[in-house]
């Protein structure tokens, strides 16, 4: 059955804002000129009779198109035992397929102009790539093919183990890597949203027959989507995705395991001695994005710490000069978020760093923001709305969103609508319910010694 | 609005059976202001974006020993604010316009940009003009001080704190030859950047930050006779500056013999580097270098990583590309796995030059590399934002903005001859090794070369 999204056009800006200047000369900026409507690009849906769905999108003037299977699985399928098993399972699926090599699959992607990428995330797993146009078709095929019939060969397996222990040894060198492994293991206990890495022995110890299994349950049509966007020949794409996902095993629905996240108001130091800076942490768990006050609690992010202009990011670091990359950000799992500021400060002043963080997040729960602050962050964020959407990978990675999320069909279209409906009082009301300071976890990696009088007024430092 | 959907969805077809293969042309309309800017106007109204992109032609090879680092601090600067923008306006204003910005530098050139909806093109436009005409009334010493801190921290976290992080600053300094303008890294060094002074600012932007020496690229969804009011009205009253100094011509760079270096560092595994002073952008051979570059690395059927990381497994991973601007240096890394040695990584490395100089490569090998930049030629090209700097580039670098289609034709006249003999011309002649060990490994340094002759 297919199903038609008519062209919607949205209007990103709110009428200025600024009241009508007479053009003086270059002592005032000029007033930003009627906003233009932004036009989403037009989709068409259909599902296949094995339950694939499949969402196309004629996008933009460049000869190249984007294709993307994406997957309803991913390290959330794991247990504690298999940590990065879904990452081994797609290193052994590019591996070659029953009818092509490891090389022939990168060759043609080559030759098509692009590469495969496939990416094993959280909540889902993605199979795609971008290239020329005319090879749209042959790239569709390319891609199922490495979805439904992984040869995995045996021979492989040692190599592949192999490089993802060495992954990980190059990825615990780096301080960033460390304090974010600690910050999920907190958040997260006992669960998959938690395990950054595995253990050396729990690599080694994955068979073939670990692999097979994880990919015979979670690759199937009924958990999948097939994105198009881009300048394509629509009928000749079609064609391909029905011949080639047209008989895919259904599989099974997603089973969702949920998370039970934690966070108290305690600092947690990965130690590296002689470190001239300090990686901080500092976050919770906050609601996800299928929640009614997560817009709202993105545009609280991005006047707290989301933005160039933000609060923390002017204080910490344009008065300061404390780090060169503060920023603060909302991680959306499915079913559950956190929010974070992140940043790399120089060592001798990780204490006043969490100390100015603190007073950003607690002059936001004390004082509405002001209606000018909000508009100027509700039109930042409408801006970058346009911007998502004006790339083909950006528009498949909205959709994407907004299937995992299960936001409807009108999430993007009513998107810029609901950020401009935020209110100062609900900034600061979410400023309060969902940052608080007293249950607030912090993570340091940095050289303990030097940091340890000065971040000791910020909590308890667990041994 | 079915109608207007059916309506775009058949302009599409049409368009790529036309288009093809083909790049696009970047046309466009170039003028110069009385104060000497030049200004590059492109329209493409196929969203309601546009961007501002501003080159000035300094970057840190026109820096003096001592100074280092100083293109790029200055940089940092020219977002404190200027007479008619408070501290923290500039970002704040732009990102209230719904846009983003940001600015880079380079060896040759530093740029500003800013992309957005495409009402807010005035703003941008106000905002540039402020900082390049009026940025001294209001620079002061605290503007100056945090921004250096700032800089001390982007040279701790992407080089100081980073494995590997020295290594290039390190080649740099050792294929060209003291005191070359590109033998010290854009960041500049910690002491340098101490030293740097408020007199600096005002003397770097006297010299260099002037109409004349500065070009306006503007991509994107606009109004031209509108567009060219408003460049008039915001830039046309600033001042021509003095004539740029004149930069020193570079010489040929070479290098008597191989020189190996060694640099212990915060690293699990060492890492060999090698790199062999080349030419510049568009240089005759510049293209061939570059598609040599993916025949070694480029992707998982290139020479180095088939044999090296797939086959042989002995090594974690390869790189190789060729830097051009006003000079150039080809590189190629490999990270031995543990249990191997960097000596044994050299072993195979001069096997496989030695290779793609006795035999040329296959057609497709030639073709996948082909193929890989025209597909980079259509990505750059594929945001407002890309394409009002290739513009800027185009401009500078090859004196006519719209110069994307002979670029892209540079690679596809590259023959595996060319390839065959690029790999003797430059991979022939001595080179720089350096390798990057874990500390108190010093021995795990490549300290010779063996019988690496090239037919």
């Amino acid at each position: 059955m297919k199903r038609l999204t008519p062209l919607v056009t949205i209007a990103t800006l709110a009428a200025a804002a600024l009241p009508a200047r007479a053009q003086a000369p270059r002592e005032t900026p000029p007033a930003p000129g009627a906003p233009k409507d932004f036009a989403l690009a037009a989709v068409r849906s259909f599902a296949l009779p094995n339950g694939l769905e499949v969402t196309m999108a004629p996008y933009g003037i460049t000869p190249k198109v984007a294709v993307r299977l994406v997957v309803q699985s991913g390290n959330i399928d794991e247990t504690a035992e298999t940590t990065w098993l879904a990452d081994l399972t797609r290193d052994l699926m590019l591996e070659g397929t029953t009818t092509r090599t490891a090389q022939q699959i990168a060759e043609e992607a080559a030759q098509y102009g692009g590469a495969v990428a496939f990416n094993v995330g959280m909540n889902e797993s993605s199979i795609g790539g971008d290239v020329l146009s005319e090879f749209g078709p042959n790239m569709v095929r390319l891609v199922a093919d490495i979805a439904r019939n992984p040869k995995f060969p045996e021979t492989e397996l040692a190599r592949l183990k192999a490089n993802r222990l060495r992954q990980i040894t190059v990825a615990k060198s780096q301080q960033q890597q460390l304090a974010n492994e600690k910050f999920l293991s907190v958040l997260y206990p006992n669960h998959p949203y938690g395990r950054m890495f595995p253990t050396e022995s729990q690599v080694q110890s994955y068979t073939l027959d670990q692999v097979r299994a994880f990919h015979t349950a979670n690759y199937g049509a009924r958990r999948s989507h097939f994105y198009v966007v881009g300048r394509f020949d629509a009928a000749a794409m079609e064609a391909a995705i029905r011949q080639s996902l047209g008989d895919w095993q259904p599989g099974t629905e997603p089973v969702f395991n949920a998370p039970a996240p934690k966070t108290s108001r305690v600092i947690h130091v990965v130690d590296r001695p002689g470190a001239v800076q300090s990686t901080i942490y500092l976050g919770l768990p906050v609601v996800d994005p299928s929640h009614p006050d997560y817009v709202a609690l993105r545009v609280t992010d991005a006047i707290l710490g989301g933005s160039f202009g933000s609060r923390i990011t002017s204080n910490i670091r344009e008065q300061k000069g404390y780090t060169y990359s503060p920023f603060s950000t909302i991680n959306p799992y499915l079913k559950n978020a956190y929010w974070a500021e992140i940043a790399d400060v120089t060592t001798n002043v990780t204490g006043p760093s969490l100390k100015e963080i603190f007073f950003e997040i607690d002059r936001l729960q004390s004082e509405a923001p002001s209606a000018q602050e909000l508009q100027s962050i509700q039109r930042y964020l409408a801006g970058i709305f346009v911007l998502q959407n004006s790339s083909r990978n950006g528009i498949i990675n909205q959709l994407q969103f907004t299937e995992l999320h299960g936001l409807g069909e009108n999430y993007l279209r009513d998107l810029v609508r609901k950020i401009y409906a935020v209110t100062p009082a609900d900034v600061q009301r979410i400023a309060r319910e969902y940052l608080k300071d007293d249950t607030m976890t912090i993570v340091i990696a940095g050289d303990r010694r030097v940091i340890e009088e000065q971040i000791k007024p910020f909590g308890t430092i667990m041994e | 609005m079915r109608h207007a959907m059916f309506a775009m969805a058949g302009c599409a077809l049409v368009a790529t059976a036309a288009a093809a293969q083909g790049i696009p042309s970047l046309t466009h309309e170039r003028y110069t202001l009385d104060n000497g800017l030049t200004v590059i106007l492109h329209e493409d109204r196929s969203t309601p974006m546009v961007a501002v992109n501003v080159w000035y032609h300094v970057g840190s090879a026109d820096e003096q020993p001592g100074r280092t680092g100083f293109a790029h601090l200055f940089e940092h600067v020219m977002f404190m604010g200027s007479q008619h923008v408070p501290v923290g306006a500039f970002d704040q204003w732009l990102e209230a316009a719904g846009a983003n910005n940001n600015g880079s530098t380079s060896q040759d050139r530093t740029n500003y940009f800013e992309w957005m909806p495409s009402n807010a093109l005035p703003l941008a436009l106000w905002l540039e003009a402020d900082r390049m005409g009026w940025l001294l009334p209001t620079m002061d010493q605290a503007k100056l001080d945090v921004q250096r801190d700032v800089v001390k921290n982007e040279r701790r976290q992407r080089v100081d704190n980073v494995p590997y992080g020295r290594a290039f600053e390190t080649m740099l300094g050792a294929v060209f030859p003291a005191g070359h303008p590109y033998s010290w890294p854009t960041i500049g060094s910690m002491a340098d950047l101490s030293a740097a002074s408020l007199d600096d600012v005002t003397q770097f932007f006297r010299t260099y930050y002037a109409p004349n020496n500065a070009t306006l690229a503007i991509a994107g969804d606009f109004d031209r006779d509108s567009v060219k009011v408003w460049v008039q009205r915001y830039f046309g009253e600033i001042p021509r500056g003095p004539a740029m100094p004149a930069r020193p011509s570079l010489k040929e760079v070479t290098i008597p013999r191989d020189t190996f270096l060694v640099l212990e560092d915060k690293v699990q595994l060492p890492r060999l580097y090698y790199a062999w002073p080349s030419v510049k952008l568009f240089h005759a051979d510049d293209a061939s270098l570059d598609l040599l570059a993916y025949v070694l690395a480029g992707d998982k059927n290139s020479r180095l990583y088939k044999r090296l990381v797939y086959e042989m497994q002995v090594a974690q991973d390869v790189t190789a590309f060729q830097m051009s601007g006003r000079e150039g240096m080809f590189m190629v890394s490999v990270t031995p796995k543990p249990g191997q040695t960097p000596a044994r990584m050299a072993q195979l490395v001069n096997e496989e030059i030695r290779k793609l100089s006795s035999q040329a490569v296959s057609d497709r090998e030639l073709a996948r590399a082909q193929n890989s930049y025209r597909a980079q030629f259509l990505d750059r090209l594929a945001s407002v934002n890309g394409k009002a700097d290739q513009l800027n580039s185009y401009n500078y670098y090859a004196g006519t903005p719209d110069y994307v289609r002979q670029d892209a034709a540079r690679y596809d006249a590259v023959t595996a001859a060319d390839i065959q003999r690029v790999v003797r011309d430059y991979l022939g002649k001595p080179k720089v090794v350096l390798t990057v060990v874990p500390e108190g490994k010093p021995d795990l340094m490549v300290k010779e070369m063996g019988d690496v002759r090239i037919p």
